[in-house]
């Protein structure tokens, strides 16, 4: 069932409202009509969250309004885990984070349970990932695939520093990017990391979590330098 | 003047030498402190970011001078014009007067000029320069933000 421009303007209502009852029966309905779990990532908590970002810009809701609606579609989104799983696991990891510093986390947790979707073990680490925490996760999991968000462009810094750490150290590791953060650009300053891909959308990560395989894979050097 | 000229009109800027850059960051902390420290001082503070919003400029120090480090090092005119505009958005919405980003701008040139060196200040000053010349263009494509809901209500 596709949501529409009302289910959406409801449900944000509902958000600012703090009615997380009201939200959970929302999602039940699409639940119930067998909406697929990435539709309501990209066409219900995504959108919602960006125009109740929009609201706070503009002074028409405030910082703890916002808190409370980002609050309430984690909440929902953890209701919703043990539905995305698959039946079958795919001996792929992932390690995703957000960028030191970055205190947004709700699209890293998106892009972590897409993975999940895809068979993937998907090892979310939240907020602010300290760099040197972040190394040492990757060392302990050796992933296939790193994922890091950036909400908020001011961190492009501490995002290229986490890329060129991460590529000298572990050269073969695909590095996902993405995020808010790059809405109005900063597309180039990732090409110059040959492993590097800025990721546009939960979609086009859905097919890239979809279409790899173990054997497409080259084995991740993630032992690295200590 | 539309959003596409002042992008036209901050083409010409490029990312500024890696030594100008790393002197910039390692002193990021001292800067933020001076224009901290600057502005407090106004005794027209409460006139240029609303009263109680002091903390609020604080932390928009902060999120400029982590921003700046960001295009200077990775220079991108669409990106710098639209994030400016998000910022005067955000801040006049919450009582912020145009007046205070020529305030801020202007302390900030002075700042850079004592605490980095000839070269450095010399790189990045110029950008700043281009800010300041076109606060009334910012100001002008964000009039409709000026006094947001929350504000307004308050102060009734």
């Amino acid at each position: 069932m596709r949501i529409d421009e009302l289910g959406l303007n409801r449900f944000c209502e509902a958000l600012m409202a703090g009615q997380r009852g009201r939200c959970a029966a929302m999602l039940d309905h699409y639940i119930s009509r067998r909406t697929p779990v990435l539709d309501l990532y990209e066409q219900l908590f995504q959108p919602a969250l960006y125009r109740i970002g929009e609201l706070w810009e503009t002074n028409q809701i405030s910082v703890a309004t916002e808190h409370m609606a980002t609050a309430i579609v984690e909440g929902l989104m953890n209701e919703l885990y043990p539905r995305l799983l698959p039946r079958q696991r795919r001996a792929l990891r992932a390690v995703i984070a957000s960028v030191e510093g970055e205190l947004h986390q709700v699209g890293a947790k998106m892009v972590a349970d897409i993975f999940e979707m895809n068979g993937w073990d998907a090892h979310y680490l939240g907020a602010n990932m300290p760099l040197s925490e972040l190394l040492r996760m990757i060392q302990q999991v050796q992933p296939h695939v790193v994922g890091l968000s950036l909400s908020v462009y001011f961190h492009m810094n501490l995002l290229v520093k986490a890329l060129d750490v991460l590529h000298s150290r572990f050269p073969k590791l695909i590095l996902l990017v993405g995020g808010q953060g790059f809405s109005r650009g900063g597309a180039a300053i990732i090409d110059k990391f040959p492993n590097a891909r800025l990721i546009d959308s939960l979609h086009q990560l859905n097919e890239f979590a979809a279409q790899y395989t173990p054997e497409d894979l080259e084995s991740a050097d993630t032992k690295g330098a200590s | 003047m539309k959003v596409a000229d002042l992008v036209a009109s901050a083409t010409a800027f490029q990312s500024i030498p890696s030594e100008a850059l790393a002197e910039f960051d390692a002193k990021r902390e001292i800067l933020v402190a001076r224009i901290n420290e600057r502005m407090l001082q106004r005794p027209d503070l409460d006139a240029l970011v609303g009263a109680g919003n002091q903390q609020m400029m604080k932390d928009n120090h902060a999120n400029h001078a982590l921003f700046m480090s960001a295009v200077l090092g990775n220079y991108h005119a669409q990106v710098l014009v639209d994030t400016i505009l998000w910022v005067f958005r955000a801040y006049r919405s919450r009582a912020f007067h145009p007046n205070y980003w020529a305030a801020q701008l202007n302390a900030w040139v002075d700042i850079l000029k004592q605490e980095l060196s000839p070269e450095s200040a010399g790189a990045i000053l110029p950008l700043y320069h281009w800010m300041i010349v076109h606060i009334p263009q910012f100001s002008q494509l964000t009039d409709g933000a000026a006094g947001g809901a929350i504000t307004q209500k308050a102060a009734q």
